[in-house]
């Protein structure tokens, strides 16, 4: 019974290693397909958590607080820029 | 409504010109290459995200009197044409008075159109041809970028929704690259109030050189990565994204030469260049690692330089760590069922 057991222990074990290499192989030529189906899949499951995150977080933010007061003149330059448009 | 500017309306088949035109374009393509179609296009996605969370001039707009700030549901605006410029107008029906608390959006408003007599803003009129020019003063390219515009100006994202939509685009479809290659080429893209405020808005040309060498890196160690990959899974380019939400601060002003944002940006492309979360591991992701906060905001800390560092580096094993633990292999489950039925049976 105990040898059995071992057996199956073992056999279980290379189940794991078996199947983990074979994964890496299977790796290498991954369909397509597969993968955005995958893909598809994570954006379905993961759709919660992403919208948890605050939008600060994200891409497409500006990260600045609103100053005391921007009294910004234009110069010359700027100036001549705006008189070419016109 | 300044009314010595006149309103310009487009219509649905202006709307498909617009379309089909930016459809044609390459990648990136300078606004100079066509002002009349560029400046309608930006001031078009300037208009549609006015007053929408989406808005990013909105929580800088103050009323002078009051000193609050303005609902962002009294944004309004309307396209403008001036000879041959079109323009975007943002006025507030809440006040015709407005501060706007934001370094350097004031040089690029039409000094005409734009300001009340005591110097406050009765409403920000912008002409892309104008900023452009003044983005080229401090040797910085604006562009349109074709597959942004076609996804937030054109796409079925809607601009009035919430920001998810848009972001999770730029997840998914690794814009990190693409971004890093504008910084690294000294471009920004020119399609919305992102675009306006936080990066032309007091833009400085000094900090452009280390800049366009922090975004050359970013977009080599990403490209590796994925260079033997046809499409990587999600799992994998959310080290990407984050090393693109930092260069994204890196490139606005009130962020430029950021120590702390350079230290973080550099432990995860470490990560990055470490190959800690391959391209093609065959998963799908059940949630978004919640480090991935903790890194930004450490970015954007004030911590001393030798704690970011270190804890930089816990976060980011921590975050991949996480993302490691939450990925569900693809017909693993599957396969040791089997396997472990049928060899148990053999075993007894």
């Amino acid at each position: 019974m105990f040898q059995k057991m071992m057996t199956s222990a073992l056999a279980l074990l290379s189940v794991f290693i078996h199947t983990d290499s074979s994964n890496d192989k299977q790796v290498k030529n991954l369909d397509l397909q597969k993968v955005v189906k995958l893909n598809q899949e994570t954006k379905k499951s993961m759709a919660s958590s992403w919208i948890e995150l605050p939008d600060a977080c994200k891409a497409k933010n500006f990260n600045a607080d609103p100053i005391i007061k921007d009294r910004t003149v234009h110069s010359k330059e700027v100036l001549s820029i705006f008189s070419a448009l016109s | 409504m300044n009314t010595r500017l006149r309103t310009y309306e487009i219509d649905e088949k202006t709307r498909h010109e617009l379309h089909d035109r930016v459809k044609s374009l390459s990648q990136v393509t300078p606004l100079s290459y066509d002002f009349s179609f560029s400046s309608l296009l930006s001031s078009y996605g300037i208009l549609r995200e006015v007053g929408s969370p989406n808005d990013e001039t909105a929580r800088f707009l103050f009323d002078s009197t009051t000193g609050k700030v303005v609902p962002r549901s009294s944004l309004v605006g309307r396209l403008v044409k001036m000879k041959n410029s079109y323009g975007v107008e943002i006025e507030s029906t809440f006040s015709k008075s407005l501060e706007i608390k934001a370094y350097g959006v004031r040089e690029l408003l039409h000094p005409d159109y734009s300001f009340n007599p005591d110097g406050t803003v009765k409403s920000l009129v912008i002409f892309p041809e104008a900023v452009f020019k003044i983005a080229a003063l401090k040797g910085i390219e604006l562009t349109i970028v074709r597959d942004w515009a076609i996804n937030s100006i054109f796409g079925g994202f809607d601009p009035q929704k919430e920001y998810y939509q848009t972001n999770f685009w730029e997840l998914e479809n690794n814009d990190t690259i693409l971004f890093a290659r504008l910084i690294k080429n000294k471009q920004l893209a020119f399609l919305g109030t992102h675009d306006f405020i936080a990066h032309v808005a007091n833009i400085r040309s000094e900090p452009w050189e280390k800049l366009s060498q922090t975004a050359q890196s970013v977009e080599m160690k990403i490209k590796k990565i994925i260079a033997e990959v046809e499409v990587p899974t999600i799992a994998s380019l959310i080290l990407p994204y984050t090393a693109g939400v930092i260069l994204d601060d890196l490139a606005q002003p009130p962020s430029y030469d950021s120590k702390n944002h350079n230290l973080v940006l550099d432990t995860v492309l470490e990560s990055i260049d470490r190959n800690d979360v391959p391209a093609n591991y065959p998963c799908t992701l059940s949630k978004f690692p919640k480090t991935f906060e903790q890194i930004i905001l450490l970015s954007r800390s004030k911590m001393k330089q030798d704690k970011v560092i270190e804890k930089a580096k816990e976060l980011v094993e921590t975050m991949v760590r996480e993302i490691k633990s939450s990925l569900v292999y693809e017909g693993m489950e599957e396969k040791i069922g089997e396997r472990l039925f049928s060899r148990l049976l053999r075993g007894y």
